[in-house]
């Protein structure tokens, strides 16, 4: 059974890179523009890797992170935060929220690939 | 009183006396001991001598006397034999008778008649014959004599030649029946020895007539007379004995038997010169001692028949002859008969007294050589004493004396130094003495004058125990009481409160005085009547030249009105001083010389001093110019008598520096003098520094918003690129990874997708420097040197600047503070000036020259670090400085510089609290500082 990654980003074209990126990969990747697709789409699928940007109208990254780890199933599921913003503060904010790492845009294709492979263990 | 103690004797003396006693003592002792031993020896021997001639004439007689005893006894044999020869016995005829008158031949006075029978003897008959006595006599020599017994044992001579006084025979005298004669012959003995005859004494020898039937009838006598010892006595009288004297012999009763001259004379009562019958005693004496005993008597005597006038000692030995009766008695003067001894005694005293002499003189002689270096030494002493010092000890020996007597000259001259510097200090000090006198004379003169003109001040004088001595006019004035009242009656406590004497309060200025000096004490005093005053006291002890006070002065002054003014001038200044001390803004008074006299609390807050401190402080010392700053505010003075709201700096005491606002204005008295200066402090530092920041916020702020406003554009930019880029990115990588299998080696699409990429990366290098433009996070700021990021700055372009022949002059000061930021964006900061500086001077024609330089910054708010990047380059015209941070303004061509680079270096330089500056001067050159503040614990703003 391929690992399922699920990809949150407002960016259009975000999505589709990630998603020709990680699919040649081995990877069944699914996106989603906003926060609460993400948590529809969660509650309908089992998910092993969820990529999350953190600018994005309605409920940002942080708040979406909170929420999936709300959710039993994904309490222990990789949260892996892809975003612009780079500061210390937006770091460790992401942390707190509960993501296990906190990637900063623009990342390169390979390291990206190989973080998406360790996170899936 | 006897004699003076020994030890006060000169040395003299005592060495004299001492030794005379050494010499004579033993001399005395020794003289006296022989005088006694020889003396007493040649005493005995001088006794014994006349011991010995007394002795030798006893003997003489003894020998005589024997010898005519021994003859007698011899003579009467012959007698007898005579005798017997007529018959053998004697007849008593009867019937003749014969008479006689018997007398006694001793008294011869009275007569007996007596009949006697007639004796006779063969033929001849003995009765008043003669015959056979003279027989006899012719034979024998001598007397003979036959003695007939008669009634009461009496011998009567009938027949002898013994002769009476008369010269005729003394027939008929008889013996006395008590004369041991007839005793011993009655008795049947013979008898032999000295006897009494008719006429004197005879030596004799006598033997019984015995008759036919044995009883004695009468005796037979032989004998010669005693006196017919002619010779012997011739003998005696040429005895001398020492020059004068002489031996006699004296019968038993005092009779001279035999003397030079008076013979037969009777001397028992004869007496010495001390009138003592010493005959007498002699013969007593003689008589007791028996015979043959020598005795001896001393007694005075003297002839002044001989014309002595002085009576002399003699001595007489003496013994008894018994048998004769005489007492031998031989003597002289004693002192002929001493002869020897006196002689001896008087070789022993001339001995003695030549050795005392000797001993004398030369002891004399000893002490005086002795004591004369002594003596000299006591002369000169003594004359020193009495002042002359200009004597010395004349120094002969070697000895104590000797060396006493250098010491001395030493000494003596060492005083007449000390003499005559005495004598020098004396003048002066009399001089100065007089001068003191002449000076206490005026003194009080002055003094009494000023006791009495002072009416102003009581003036009084106390003993020891505060009874006045002195009371001036200005006391009787202050205080009521009369001079003759209170000096010498009263104690000063009469002036004072009761309950202050009860406290002791006299006691306490006495101390204080004591101790002090000077007591000086504000305090109510009491008039006569007892009203009260307020006063002032003054008190001073007057001490002796030992310092022992005997006494004080005291003036009193009244201090009434004085009270009143003080208590006015108190209020007055009160208040005054209330308004001063209560302004907000600083006061300060100064003298003329600019010395603070006054200054309020406000001035000392703004000053951090302690008001104390400043008093008496120049004012200049208080302004940050210093004596520049005091001499442009008299110069205003002077100008305008005031100078108003003139703005200076003034230091704190912990070096601060104040702006401050001062309006000065001279102080003048009532005559319009100046006395002074006082000024108004008002610190204006706040509000100076308040308006500078102010226009540097605004401007900050008018920069901050202007690149805030940018920043965030760009941030939002970068940020809205930031997706777009990724996505390339990643389909690019995918497409890579595709043409990987399709096309490995050399594809054109290939190269054409590394262009791509390429553009990608610019694309993200670009979005980079906009994000970090406009980051407003801090990154990590630690404390760094500002020299290493402008050293590795300058490191990392050496190569690339030398390439292009610019020459580098670096000049980083060393031990600068160091700054808190970021390492990495600062050194970004100064590759980027560099990096300007370097494209500033490309097209230069002159000296290419790149002055890095870094330093402490002065002038500044706070401190700060300010590193230089300056180059010779182009320079930048003025219109463009005020732009030259606005992100996008470059004056490079395009695609040489994005014009993000100081724009960047703004935002970073921002971000560590510091700023940019930047100076140029077309072709020039152009100076870019960065002020970076330094980091200090709690100073940081």
């Amino acid at each position: 059974m391929p690992k399922r990654i699920l990809v949150v980003d407002d960016d259009e074209l975000v999505r589709i890179a990630l998603n020709e990126l990680l699919r040649p990969e081995g990877y069944e990747v699914h996106t989603v523009s906003g926060g609460s697709e993400a948590l529809e789409k969660l509650d309908q699928d089992d998910y092993d890797l969820l990529m999350l940007d953190i600018i994005m109208p309605e409920m940002d990254g942080f708040e979406l992170c909170k929420r999936i780890r709300e959710k039993e199933r994904y309490a222990e599921t990789p949260v892996v935060f892809l975003t612009a913003k780079s500061r210390e503060e937006d770091r460790i904010r992401g942390l707190e929220v509960g993501a296990n790492l906190f990637l900063s845009k623009p990342i390169s294709p390979n390291k990206l690939i190989e973080i998406v492979s360790d996170a899936m263990g | 009183m006897f004699l003076p103690l020994f030890r006060n004797w000169k040395i003299r003396s005592k060495l004299i006396s001492v030794t005379l006693f050494v010499v004579m003592v033993p001399l005395l002792c020794v003289s006296f001991l022989s005088m006694n031993r020889f003396g007493g020896a040649i005493k005995t021997a001088c006794d014994q001598d006349l011991e010995h001639l007394v002795m030798n004439v006893y003997g003489m007689c003894k020998i005589q006397q024997d010898m005519l005893q021994s003859k007698m006894t011899s003579d009467l044999n012959v007698a007898r034999e005579l005798l017997y020869h007529y018959g053998t016995h004697i007849q008593i005829v009867p019937g003749v008778e014969c008479r006689f008158n018997a007398v006694n031949q001793l008294d011869k006075k009275k007569t007996y008649p007596v009949t006697v029978p007639l004796w006779k003897i063969g033929d001849v008959s003995l009765t008043r014959d003669n015959r056979f006595v003279d027989k006899v006599q012719k034979v024998v020599g001598g007397t003979c004599t036959v003695f007939q017994r008669i009634q009461g044992n009496r011998l009567l001579r009938i027949a002898t030649n013994v002769k009476g006084k008369d010269r005729k025979r003394a027939v008929g005298t008889f013996i006395p029946p008590d004369s041991p004669v007839v005793r011993a012959v009655l008795a049947g003995r013979p008898y032999r020895g000295r006897a009494y005859g008719v006429d004197g004494w005879y030596i004799a020898a006598y033997e019984p007539i015995k008759a036919q039937d044995g009883s004695v009838i009468g005796a037979l006598y032989v004998g010669v007379k005693e006196q017919s010892a002619r010779f012997f006595r011739g003998e005696i009288k040429n005895i001398r004995v020492g020059n004068t004297g002489y031996v006699y012999i004296i019968d038993g009763k005092g009779t001279l038997k035999i003397h030079p001259a008076k013979e037969e004379e009777n001397i028992i009562d004869a007496r010495d010169s001390a009138g003592f019958k010493y005959i007498r005693a002699l013969i007593k004496d003689a008589l007791a001692l028996g015979d043959g005993k020598v005795g001896t008597i001393r007694y005075p005597w003297y002839n002044p028949e001989l014309g002595e006038t002085a009576p002399r000692q003699k001595i007489n030995m003496y013994t008894y002859f018994k048998p004769w009766d005489w007492i031998i008695v031989a003597g002289t003067y004693e002192e002929e008969i001493y002869q020897p001894l006196f002689k001896t005694e008087r070789f022993i005293l001339v001995t003695v007294v030549i050795g005392l002499a000797l001993a004398f003189f030369l002891t004399v002689t000893l002490s005086k050589v002795l004591t004369k270096p002594i003596r000299d030494l006591t002369e000169v002493t003594a004359r020193m004493a009495d002042g002359d010092l200009s004597e010395r000890v004349l120094v002969s020996s070697a000895d104590e004396i000797g060396v006493l007597g250098e010491s001395f000259n030493r000494m003596i001259g060492q005083i007449q130094d000390y003499t005559s510097d005495l004598e020098k200090m004396v003048e002066v000090r009399t001089e100065e003495l007089n001068r003191s006198k002449e000076k206490y004379r005026d003194i009080s003169r002055f003094l009494n004058s000023v006791l009495d003109s002072a009416t102003e001040y009581a003036i009084v004088a106390l003993d020891v125990y505060g009874n006045i001595t002195e009371f001036n006019k200005g006391a009787e004035r202050l205080f009521g009481w009369k001079k003759e009242e209170v000096v010498g009656k009263q104690n000063i406590g009469i002036t004072i409160l009761p309950e202050d004497r009860k406290r002791g309060i006299q006691k306490e200025m006495a101390q204080r005085t004591r101790t002090e000096g000077v007591c000086e004490l504000e305090m109510d005093r009491v008039k006569k009547g007892g009203e009260p005053f307020p006063a002032h006291a003054t008190v001073t002890a007057i001490k002796d030249p030992s310092g022992k006070p005997t006494g004080y002065v005291e003036i009193i002054r009244d201090f009434t009105r004085r009270r009143v003014l003080e208590r006015q001038l108190r209020e007055t200044k009160g208040f005054l001083e209330n308004i001063m001390e209560s302004s907000v803004d600083g006061i300060v008074t100064t003298d003329l010389k600019g010395k603070i006299t006054y200054l309020n609390r406000a001035m000392a807050e703004i000053l951090h001093y302690e008001k104390e401190t400043l008093l008496g402080e120049h004012i200049s010392h208080l302004y940050v110019r210093g004596i520049e700053e005091a001499r442009d505010i008299m110069r205003l003075l002077r100008e305008s008598k005031t100078a108003k709201n003139h703005e200076i700096e003034v230091k704190t005491k912990d070096e601060q520096s104040l702006a401050i606002l001062t309006s000065i204005f001279l102080l003048q008295d009532e005559e319009r003098k100046v006395i002074g200066t006082a000024g108004i402090f008002k610190d204006i530092t706040e509000q100076k520094r308040l308006a500078t920041e102010l226009k540097v916020t605004q401007a900050r702020l008018v920069e901050s918003s202007k690149m805030r406003a940018l920043g965030e554009l760009v941030a939002g930019v970068a940020h809205e690129l930031n997706n777009p880029l990724m996505a390339s990115q990643t389909i690019l990588h995918v497409i890579f990874n595709n043409l990987q299998k399709d096309c490995p080696q050399d594809c054109p699409e290939r190269n054409r997708l590394e262009l791509i990429r390429k553009c990608n990366e610019r694309i993200g290098k670009i979005v980079d420097h906009l994000r970090e433009f406009s980051r407003q996070t801090k990154p990590d700021f630690v404390e760094i040197d500002i020299n290493q990021p402008a050293a590795n700055a300058l490191m990392i372009t050496e190569q690339q600047l030398l390439d292009h022949n610019i020459s580098v002059v670096k000049s980083l000061s060393e031990g600068l503070p160091s700054v808190l930021g970021n390492s990495g964006q600062l050194e970004q900061v100064f590759l980027n000036l560099i990096s300007n500086a370097k494209d500033a001077m490309e097209d230069s024609t002159g000296p290419r020259k790149l002055t890095i330089s870094s330093s402490l910054a002065e002038d500044e708010d706070f401190p700060s670090v300010v590193v230089s990047v300056q180059d010779t380059g182009l320079g930048i015209e003025q219109e463009n400085l005020d732009k030259i941070f606005e992100p996008f303004f470059t004056t490079k061509p395009v695609g040489k510089g994005t014009g993000l680079g100081l724009s960047l270096c703004f935002g970073i330089i921002e971000a560590h609290g510091g700023r940019l500056e930047i100076k140029s001067q077309l072709h020039k050159g152009t100076e870019v500082r960065v002020f970076l503040p330094v980091r200090k614990s709690g100073k940081e703003k």
